[in-house]
């Protein structure tokens, strides 16, 4: 039964795999309880084993994007017509919530990625100053060595950018995130309770699961320990 | 707010760093029952990404886990809520507190 850590977030089985496959061995009869954990697992990304509390939010981040892009999707496809005031009224705080929750490089890093680019940038403007201020004869050693300066210029630059991307951190403000992801929980129970008001017209069961499902977002959707 | 089985492996903690089959046995030792694989692996991974738990260098693939300060602040806080609960209950059942 060991192959049921297998249904186990990633982050959470390079970390606990090996100890929860040796605690299923000792009780091979509890699968239940692994199964209802694992559901309960990818539900609650904030506990996720994490390398810092940055990664924890940018979890939670990609799945409060994910639960209302979907809930968006569909209610779009199950209540447009019936109820498009409540469609119009959640837009706005869907927005508000995923500009608050969205992760942004900052400033420092635009800065650090142009303090990066003035040398690569200053020799490919002094080769191509050489190379236009004359008629374009070089020796071959020169020669070599203002293609080798062009090209390697050019490779340092895309290093540097690639470092800097690298580098960028979700660096929202934790109340910001917090209320971010408040706004998108809200927004989703909306869109679900809108969901089922369309179902009890209509008989459209798929649309009250999935109604009810999202009614239940502010559960499963929430911030990381404030503690963090 | 941790828990049951949070606040019990925060419990099996306090004698000192341990790994999880040993946190668990400590529990069947207190309660008579081991917590199930997915209910201790959840309270753990709850604990810490709240801090209130840390894992340890070990080796191999499994590490012994520590209770941190606040992980000990926060459970003698909530022993003695329920130690607050348990006394007046027993009060109002007229049974005499032990």
């Amino acid at each position: 039964m060991t192959w049921l850590v297998r249904l186990y977030p990633r982050a959470f089985r390079e970390r606990w795999g090996a100890d929860l496959a040796e605690e299923i061995r000792a009780q091979p009869r509890s699968w239940p309880n692994v199964l209802v954990n694992a559901v309960g697992m990818w539900l609650h990304p904030a506990a996720w084993p994490a390398r810092s509390a940055a990664q924890r939010r940018a979890r939670v981040a990609a799945m409060a994007v994910m639960v209302t892009g979907i809930g968006w999707f569909v209610a779009h496809l199950a209540v447009e017509d019936t109820l498009p005031g409540v469609l119009d009224g959640c837009a706005v705080a869907v927005v508000a919530g995923l500009l608050l929750v969205a992760p942004r490089p900052a400033l420092a890093a635009g800065r650090r990625l142009a303090l990066r680019l003035v040398a690569p940038a200053a020799v490919c403007i002094a080769v191509v100053a050489v190379v236009h201020g004359t008629d374009g004869s070089f020796a071959p050693p020169l020669r070599l060595a203002l293609l080798w300066s062009w090209w390697g210029s050019w490779a340092l630059a895309v290093i540097q950018a690639g470092r800097t991307v690298a580098e960028l951190r979700v660096t929202p403000n934790p109340r910001a995130f917090r209320l971010g992801i408040r706004l998108l929980a809200a927004s989703a129970a909306t869109i679900g309770a809108a969901q089922l008001a369309a179902a009890a017209t209509g008989p459209a069961p798929a649309t009250a699961c999935f109604g009810l499902c999202l009614l239940a977002a502010p559960v499963f959707l929430r911030p990381p320990d404030p503690a963090l | 707010m941790p828990n049951d089985a949070q606040i019990l492996v925060l419990y099996a903690l306090t004698d000192g760093p341990r790994h999880g089959y040993a946190i668990n046995t400590a529990i069947d030792e207190l309660t008579g029952e081991r917590l199930g694989p997915g209910s201790l692996y959840g309270a753990l991974a709850r604990l810490e990404a709240k801090g209130l738990v840390e894992a340890l260098d070990g080796e191999g693939r499994q590490r012994p886990v520590r209770i941190t300060e606040q992980g000990r602040a926060v459970l003698e806080r909530e022993l003695r809520a329920m130690a607050r609960v348990a006394d007046a209950g027993l009060r109002r059942l007229g049974v005499r507190p032990a």
